[in-house]
């Protein structure tokens, strides 16, 4: 997974200093419903909840096969905390049959994962209030399909289905990776004109 | 643009506070009535030195118990709910987690005793529908293979599906027979009665075989067997939400991220202490925990002979020492003593245990409101505060 995630960076940094820098940068909206899932080992799909993703990726060569983006999110979890997170998606989206845009996508990122109640600490002599969160790395890996693209004046809009399978390290020693899915529709936005 | 960045931290800030509430949070009240002490027991002052020195250390409560030729005695130190700074009563109850198991093998020797059961017949001799459709080579394993932990069966608690599920919707607990579904095809982790692993789900079916051949459920079973015999008044089996308000159970706490700061898992804690039925779902305080225990080894629950079969330990491949009789936990926390005995329970926000020194003919027992269930540092302090008060009580003379 190490080698894999490390090769992927390589190869996107590798493409991306040879490709034309006059692609331009791209808004990505998308929102959907996450739960801690993951399709292994008979987990099951349950009580999922409201995750929104903005980003801003930089569309990579002549054909916009690859782009990077940095990407933010608010994930709901009534019961086990809600979390801020930002996140580096490289990825690549080939275009296939017409206009179906396909994506792979790899990346990283950090997680302020909150406490769904407010934390108690032991100073020595007292209990005080805690921190209100734990960060913790993130590792997204996306998969998506799109249509390239509908037209309206300067502007070329993407619409996309993504599954985003997060694994989150140093959640708790026991619980590492945990797995979090997020099944996400989304708009990716740029101004085709100069 | 510093103007900018102090109010994008306002809005965190804000954010963050307003993300936050009270959810597992239950109200706290005094349990009703009040127990008898020696206030004048030997072991009084020790036992509260030891566990005021882990309360310091940062366990939020803790409650022990001794009973012995000196009578009855409880210390407590910290809180009950931290939030209000309540502290624990002599008749604070608690859920017992698998502390349960100790009653639920009792019950199952009980039936032996009336013929009902014998613990070498095979699980396929008493046919349950949801035993068959999900227990792996459930005709190789024996009724005792079930008790002492040796069927080879995998520990439904430590399923990936089942902790994935804790966090997805921890008060929709699975019901029995989805947790039986979660084994379904699961192999056998090695041959049956060749080894040792701790599973919960072994008595989960035992459960479910108490039921089929006596034709009553658990709680009916429990009543009529132990707690109305025993005249114990503080025991419950699966006790709801509302009745663990009402006869004052402590909040109860959790550290998520290993990272020494505790969030308030109570009604989390109780949902899934509700859902583990003939493993878990027993709750008393500490008066009736230590009857029973008495009464066990004192031959009012089950028969010498068969308080001796509970006591046969078997050791696991890899270990050192025995490990488990038929609902014992084996223990040495003194060499060339007589062996100790008990149980242990750990839920997601406590952690509790019973204890017996036939030496000095002492029953301890501890209760503490934060859980261990995950690693980090809480599991270590109340491991070490077990083992410190342990080791206390088997040494004593």
């Amino acid at each position: 997974m190490k080698h894999l995630f490390f090769s992927f960076f390589v190869l996107l940094g590798v493409i991306a200093s040879g490709q034309r820098t006059d692609q331009p940068w791209q808004l990505d909206l998308g929102a959907g419903l996450h739960s801690f899932y993951a399709p292994v080992e008979n987990l099951k799909w349950s009580r999922p909840e409201l995750v929104t993703t903005a980003s801003l990726n930089k569309l990579m060569s002549r054909k916009q096969l690859f782009s990077v983006g940095l990407q933010l999110g608010y994930a709901r979890n009534n019961y086990q905390g809600d979390a801020l997170f930002v996140q580096l998606l490289g990825q690549i989206t080939p275009v296939i049959a017409q206009k179906l845009e396909i994506g792979f996508g790899l990346g990283a990122g950090y997680r302020l994962a909150l406490y769904p109640s407010p934390a108690q600490k032991w100073d020595g002599a007292n209990w005080i209030k805690g921190h209100s969160f734990k960060g913790v790395i993130q590792v997204p890996l996306q998969f998506s399909l799109g249509y390239r693209s509908l037209r309206f004046q300067s502007l070329e809009f993407r619409p996309y289905a993504a599954w985003q399978l997060q694994g989150l390290f140093r959640y708790s020693p026991d619980l590492s990776p945990l797995p979090v899915s997020a099944f996400l529709m989304g708009m990716k936005i740029h101004n085709y004109k100069k | 643009m510093k103007k900018h960045l102090v109010l994008i931290a306002v809005y965190v800030s804000l954010f963050l506070a307003a993300c936050q509430k009270n959810l597992f949070d239950q109200p706290q009240q005094d349990a009703p009535g009040n127990v008898q002490v020696n206030p004048n027991h030997p072991m009084k002052d020790s036992l509260q030195y030891i566990i005021n020195k882990y309360v310091a250390a940062g366990l939020p409560g803790v409650q022990v118990a001794v009973r012995n030729n000196d009578g009855f005695y409880i210390a407590s130190s910290g809180y009950a709910k931290l939030e209000t700074r309540t502290a624990f009563k002599t008749g604070t109850p608690s859920w017992l987690f698998s502390i349960t198991k100790v009653y639920t093998a009792a019950m199952v020797l009980k039936m032996k005793e009336r013929g009902l059961i014998s613990l070498d017949r095979k699980l396929t001799d008493y046919p349950v529908p949801d035993i068959e459709a999900n227990i792996s080579r459930a005709g190789e394993i024996s009724i005792r293979m079930l008790l002492n932990h040796s069927s080879g069966i995998a520990d439904l608690a430590e399923l990936p599906e089942f902790m994935v599920g804790q966090l997805n919707d921890p008060l929709h607990q699975p019901s029995v027979k989805k947790r039986m579904e979660m084994l379904k095809g699961k192999p056998l982790l090695f041959e049956p009665g060749t080894d040792f692993s701790y599973s919960n789900s072994n008595y989960l079916v035992l459960q479910l075989l108490l039921e089929k051949i006596t034709g009553r459920d658990y709680q009916s079973l429990l009543n009529t067997e132990i707690i109305t015999p025993l005249g114990l008044q503080h025991t419950w089996y699966n006790p709801s939400e509302q009745q663990t308000i009402q006869y004052g159970f402590p909040n109860y706490y959790f550290d998520r991220f290993a990272n020494e700061q505790l969030e308030n898992v109570s009604r989390w804690n109780t949902a899934l202490a509700n859902a583990s039925n003939g493993y878990g779902g027993i709750a008393a305080d500490a008066a009736d925990v230590t009857s029973f225990f008495s009464a066990l080894l004192n031959g009012q629950v089950v028969s010498t002979a068969s308080l001796a079969e509970m006591k046969t330990w078997i050791t696991g491949a890899q270990s050192t020492q025995p490990d488990y009789g038929l609902g014992l936990e084996y223990s040495q926390y003194l060499e060339g003593s007589t062996p100790q005995f008990g149980h242990e329970g750990d839920g997601i926000g406590c952690s509790t245990q019973v204890f017996y020194v036939p030496d000095n003919n002492s029953i301890l027992y501890i209760n503490s409101n934060t859980g261990r269930k995950l690693f980090g540092p809480y599991l270590f302090k109340i491991t070490d505060m077990k083992n410190e008060l342990c080791r206390y009580v088997a040494r004593w003379r």
